[in-house]
């Protein structure tokens, strides 16, 4: 059975070389190739067979052509338009706006998060509690104290809000400064934020 | 599908930025683009180099091939003009040659083996020739006229269907059979293919 199958591969093989493979064929053995180099080898083997055949020039080594074209190509950096597909046109101009909307939507979370904290933190909570419960506190050295502890719980939360634990990096495109490179995140950078506090 | 149809799919597939595609295109044609520039370039080892080069320069272009022409007809004429700035930067002087190359499939040169190579390559190759031509005439009639028509006379399944008078399966089946014959012989001495 599976010499059959094989057989069969080979056969497709013999007809790829000659042009004569049908599409939805084409298609399944172009992917095979792709991941059994033994498949390559035979197809190699064919194409030297009909050098002979034809009486043409022997090339012993085939393969070493191939690897040393394949690695040129590799290593060739002035290649871009292969493999990076032009855009349509919305598309061109949609991909930066989306890229920036979702930068703003971040900072915007962030910068949110930070005042949120900073309304609800321990720090205002002790002065909501200061100022609405409590009597009102005539000793100017208890007063300066609790300010300061109020202080010290909002740069504790905004510290919180910008802990860098929290999210300080993400991905972002730039299509128009990164190199063409390949991959799913070819047009993309890692943009680190780093989370600082000036009080 | 011809065999142009089959390399508009490769190259279809290059462009999507399959580069195995572009491998098996490099595959089909390296002895065919190998031999063309050995006719410009004097030195063989430098012809495997500038036909190196001029796939190169093909896979670097291929995002403008519109399909104009067959992909083979487009890589010709990438090889020639990669051989001819080779010997004007060289300034070289090209092989004598008297064939028209201006167009692919116009010549017919009988090169034989290259004396570059080494003592052990010239032996293996020879051994190779010997091999093939001897398993080709101990192949069936219609094996051996199927893949003669086919590799010699270069013609279509569709024209060897109409000469042996048979279906283009049977073409097909009969091509590869005789190469799966040759292929036996020769496997275990290409260890290397």
């Amino acid at each position: 059975m599976a010499a059959d199958v094989n057989r069969n591969i080979e056969e497709q093989l013999s007809a790829f070389l000659d042009g004569e493979l049908r599409k939805e064929e084409l298609e399944l053995l172009v992917r095979r190739l792709e991941r059994d180099d033994q498949y390559r080898a035979t197809l190699a083997r064919y194409s030297l067979i009909g050098n002979i055949v034809r009486k043409d020039p022997v090339q012993m080594y085939p393969k070493r052509f191939r690897t040393g074209v394949m690695d040129a190509i590799a290593v060739d950096s002035s290649a871009p338009g292969v493999t990076e597909k032009q855009l349509p046109f919305m598309a061109q101009w949609k991909t930066p706006f989306v890229s920036a909307a979702a930068v703003l939507l971040l900072f915007g979370a962030i910068s949110s998060v930070g005042l949120f904290d900073s309304v609800t933190g321990p720090g205002e909570q002790l002065r909501q509690v200061a100022s609405a419960g409590a009597p009102a506190i005539a000793n100017p050295a208890v007063s300066a104290g609790l300010a300061n502890k109020q202080r010290e719980g909002a740069v504790r939360v905004r510290q919180a809000a910008l802990n860098p634990q929290r999210l300080t990096s993400y991905m972002v495109s730039h299509r128009e400064y990164s190199k063409p490179l390949h991959g799913p995140i070819a047009n993309s950078r890692i943009v680190i934020q780093q989370a600082r506090f000036e009080e | 599908m011809d065999n142009r149809g089959s390399d508009e799919l490769l190259v279809e597939r290059v462009k999507a930025g399959d580069k195995h595609a572009f491998d098996l295109l490099v595959l089909k044609y390296q002895h065919r683009i190998v031999k063309l520039i050995m006719r410009y370039v004097r030195d063989p080892a430098e012809a495997l180099d500038v036909s190196q080069e001029a796939f190169l320069k093909a896979y670097r272009a291929i995002p403008n091939f519109r399909g104009d022409s067959a992909f083979y007809t487009w890589m010709y004429r990438i090889a020639i003009n990669t051989a001819k700035n080779h010997i004007v930067a060289g300034r070289r002087r090209p092989l004598e040659y008297s064939a028209d190359i201006s167009e692919p499939g116009e010549f017919d040169w009988h090169t034989e083996l290259q004396d570059h190579d080494s003592p052990e390559e010239v032996a293996l190759g020879e051994e190779l020739r010997e091999m093939v031509e001897q398993t080709l005439q101990d192949l069936p009639d219609d094996l051996r006229t199927a893949i003669t028509l086919r590799e010699l006379d270069g013609l279509s399944y569709e024209e060897i269907a109409q000469v042996m008078e048979c279906p283009v399966g049977t073409v097909r089946s009969r091509i590869f059979r005789a190469r799966e014959a040759l292929d036996e012989k020769i496997r275990h001495v290409m260890s290397d293919a």
